[in-house]
């Protein structure tokens, strides 16, 4: 007979409330087996945002947490793009003397400094921040 | 909302390919195993630089990463000896479609 609901530690080390469907075993299922799984994860996103000129970005934390930046391009004037501006993966674009951009955390998460992309074309292009409460240091 | 299921600093001290008895180098995080291949995002890292998916001049949209159910694989590949580089790496509990 398998556990089809646990409440607590399952096999994994995973602690929540895990439900099974018929003939599989809360305790030892993959998480793609699973009908529920509700979970404290890892971390959770804390903070998004938009960024289109080089600065400082208030983080207000006491540590330096995962950043991950997407940059934005316009590709106005290319057949297919007629809605403007948005995020390109990956980004920068692959174009001639592409620059990432970068986020360099502050004082131990008490703020960023980010620093846009830009290609020989132009720059610097927008981009999109995501801040996750997971730190790094 | 997704929540990240693993999070971490992958490094590039580790032999990803052996060509005519050369090591090969690269990035390679390791994660738990989900039961399918999930979403994951790799982006270089140096001290507290977090880039986009700008990787270097050689790689400047990215360092071609392998995902796989437990690890992902990229970056730049090294032979002899690791180049010192590292990733921030976060694992989302959302499947990567399959055919």
């Amino acid at each position: 007979m398998s556990r089809r609901v646990v409440l607590g530690r399952r096999g994994n080390g995973d602690v929540g409330v895990f439900v099974s469907p018929p003939g599989v075993d809360a305790f030892t299922a993959p998480d793609s087996a699973l009908v529920l799984n509700v979970t404290s994860k890892k971390s959770q996103l804390v903070l998004m945002g938009r960024i289109s000129t080089n600065g400082v970005v208030p983080l207000a934390l006491s540590r330096a947490p995962f950043v991950f930046l997407t940059s934005q391009y316009d590709f106005a004037g290319t057949i297919g793009h007629t809605l403007g501006p948005g995020p390109v993966r990956p980004s920068p674009p692959f174009l001639a003397g592409a620059v990432g951009a970068t986020a360099t955390i502050n004082g131990n998460g008490a703020s960023m400094s980010v620093t846009l992309a830009s290609t020989s074309g132009g720059g610097p292009y927008p981009a999109i921040y995501q801040v996750y409460s997971q730190a790094f240091t | 909302m997704s929540h990240a299921r693993a999070v971490g600093i992958a490094n590039d001290n580790n032999v990803i390919n052996n060509i005519s008895g050369t090591n090969i180098f690269g990035i390679r995080a390791f994660y738990p195993d989900l039961g399918y291949i999930p979403f994951v995002e790799l982006h270089k890292i140096s001290g507290t630089v977090v880039n986009d998916d700008f990787f270097n001049s050689s790689f400047p949209s990215g360092a071609y990463f392998q995902i796989e159910r437990t690890q992902a694989t990229g970056g730049t590949s090294n032979p002899g000896s690791p180049l010192g580089l590292s990733a921030l790496f976060a694992v989302y509990q959302i499947p990567v479609p399959s055919q």
